[in-house]
């Protein structure tokens, strides 16, 4: 598999980001960078555009104006092929799992080694049940459907499905959001492990100070439609500014 | 010797590892790239090695180009072959070490896989399950509908009026202009055959009763079912459905209704109650369609055609219609119902279910238009 290239270079590139939808502006110049091997909240209130800039980054919704690159290949001007590429080297985890209803947990984990590779049946079982694993998850569950899984492990499922073709950078749309709190902070040691271990990049959209507080190494918060600060947990909570203040105030204060 | 080399290079897999090893000792030397782009050629290098059990073995990393998680895999794959649990390591790079780790630790507390039951005993024991339990679903759902409904027969006030009307006039008014029009072309293409083959016998009259007595009989009653189970029926699970995937259901429950009578029983009721209608319809548009070719193709005018009909055709024939058509309607609304009320929690069950009430609806239709055909036959109606 084609490795990213060494070090220094940031991983994800944005620069001078601009999207509207109408009237209304989501995104006026956002610039950020993320390191290889760092886990990188995004935050910012409903409305701020989080979840549209994860979108732009993966690639699902092009943006007004700006440039984004993923492993140093502007996504946005390259060809099919390049895309694809870059594609299969991060994997995505949605909100609600977004599991192939149709197919089985381990169908669903396979889905990747069957699209990319030419594997043979037996090489792409052993790993699906590796995948399991590394996702923390019994071998039983490969043969389960997808809703008869409660909301964690359809989490752990859809991890174990990002992970599959070994990618350097992972993006996590909410990875708690929906869990209780004892399952969102296994969720989030689980992110960490694979991180520290594989040396993942993880850039996650997320609510759950937790989180941000426990795993992320850097936190980028978006407020009408630029960067307002971005850090450690530790720099942002402590930035003079209403809606971080708030934000934090759960925590800080106490 | 220079002219196989490429070839031999292509059959002959790269190396990933070489393993030194003395009575009471190895070492055990890794090459390359172990990851997930090698993977294949790498398990069958680990396959196929020729390795056995090993007192204690020293792992050299310092020759290995990469190794991710699918690599790990296969390199303690191999150390299980070998029987070795604690390995001398060198040469590794700190990254490198912490993926085999977690790979090992997540591996570790994992037992193999029990391969579930497959083959083909197997899987027609599983779908004689299924549809025996399905049956009994089934029978289960039928009795307490029409326990609900003679609750509500004695108790008329439960009956949810509004409900009522709504599905009325969405299975029933709704219906007429689709029913109408399939029916006018039946009546009209009946017309035709018939007119064709009576034309030759002069026996031009007889029109009357063949096209009355099976569009009543039979066509209006089965065509008219057909459509509405088509219609309805896949409507009632559409919407029952979408309620029990939103938790609608629950809720109803949880309101203190009782599903059945809120959902099912206005739906059973108004297809019921729908049905006769719609076949009536069905007949008048479906004789009107013959009525015009007779006229046109055969010089039976209107007039003669309705005297006709009214001096031979028995009144029978359009109340084993009418008798039909309820029984139909039941048959649609209660598979509709609990094909909606069996959707399962994801989004793909409402199509599968949606599918499921048509054929359903449609089979059980035919069925019993059959067993219809041979009673009233043996009855002499």
């Amino acid at each position: 598999m084609a490795r990213p290239e060494k070090k220094a270079d940031p991983i994800i590139e944005v620069r001078d980001i601009f999207k509207s939808f109408g009237a209304s502006e989501i995104h006026r110049g956002v610039s950020c960078d993320v390191q290889p091997g760092t886990i990188v909240a995004l935050i910012g209130g409903s409305g701020s555009g989080k979840s549209t800039l994860l979108k732009e980054i993966v690639g699902l919704l092009r943006p007004d104006a700006g440039i984004i690159k993923l492993f140093g290949v502007d996504i946005w001007n390259c060809s099919s092929e390049e895309l694809r590429a870059v594609r299969t080297q991060f994997g995505m985890l949605f909100q609600n799992g977004a599991l192939f209803s149709a197919l089985t947990v381990g169908e669903n984990v396979a889905a990747p080694f069957v699209e990319e590779t030419d594997l043979p049946e037996n090489v792409v079982r052993e790993l699906v049940q590796l995948r399991l694993a590394l996702a923390g998850l019994e071998p039983e569950t490969a043969l389960k459907m997808p809703s008869e899984l409660s909301g964690g492990m359809r989490k752990r499922v859809a991890l174990a499905r990002a992970l599959a073709l070994e990618p350097k950078l992972l993006f996590l749309d909410e990875p708690t959001s929906g869990l209780d709190p004892i399952n969102a902070r296994a969720f989030d040691e689980l992110i960490h492990t694979l991180s520290r271990s594989l040396g993942i990049t993880v850039l996650m959209v997320t609510h759950d100070l937790d989180s941000i507080l426990s795993v992320t190494d850097r936190v980028i918060v978006l407020d009408e439609g630029k960067v307002l600060v971005e850090g450690s947990p530790a720099t942002v909570a402590h930035y003079d500014h209403p809606w971080i203040k708030e934000y934090f105030s759960a925590r800080i204060e106490r | 010797m220079n002219r196989g080399n490429v070839a031999e290079t292509l059959k002959n897999p790269p190396v990933f590892f070489t393993l030194d090893s003395s009575r009471n000792g190895g070492t055990l030397e890794l090459l390359g790239n172990w990851t997930l782009a090698n993977v294949a050629a790498l398990r069958e290098a680990v396959e196929t090695s020729g390795v056995s059990a090993l007192a204690k073995l020293t792992i050299e990393g310092k020759d290995l180009d990469a190794i991710d998680t699918a690599g790990s895999l296969y390199l303690l794959k191999l150390l299980e072959k070998m029987k070795v649990s604690e390995p001398n390591i060198q040469g590794f790079s700190e990254d490198e070490l912490s993926v085999i780790r977690l790979v090992k630790e997540r591996l570790g507390t994992l037992h193999k896989l029990k391969n579930p039951y497959s083959g083909i005993l197997a899987r027609i024991g599983r779908s004689a399950v299924d549809v025996a339990s399905t049956f009994v679903e089934l029978l289960r759902f039928i009795g307490h509908s029409a326990s609900e409904f003679v609750a509500s027969l004695f108790n008329p006030r439960t009956i949810r009026m509004r409900e009522l009307f709504v599905q009325i006039e969405q299975c029933c008014v709704n219906a007429i202009p689709i029913v109408s029009l399939v029916m006018l072309l039946i009546g009209i293409v009946i017309a035709y055959l018939f007119a064709d083959q009576l034309k030759r016998y002069g026996g031009n009259i007889f029109i009357v009763e063949g096209v009355t007595i099976a569009i009543a009989r039979e066509l209006s009653p089965v065509i008219v079912a057909i459509l509405i189970a088509g219609r309805s029926g896949s409507a009632f699970t559409a919407q029952l459905g979408a309620m029990k995937l939103n938790e609608e259901v629950e809720a109803l429950v949880t309101l203190g209704l009782e599903p059945m009578r809120v959902l099912v029983l206005p739906r059973v009721l108004a297809l019921v109650l729908a049905m006769p209608i719609l076949v009536f319809v069905g007949d008048v548009v479906g004789i009107a369609g013959s009525m015009l070719i007779a006229d046109l193709n055969l010089d039976v005018t209107g007039p003669t055609f309705l005297d006709r009909l009214r001096s031979m055709v028995s009144v029978r024939h359009f109340v084993l219609g009418f008798i039909k058509a309820p029984v139909f309607a039941v048959f649609i609304a209660v598979i509709g119902c609990r094909m909606g009320l069996n959707v399962e929690n994801n989004a793909r069950s409402i199509g599968l279910s949606t599918t499921a009430t048509v054929v359903q609806s449609i089979v059980s239709v035919i069925l019993l238009n059959a067993a219809f055909a041979v009673i009233f036959q043996q009855l002499g109606y």
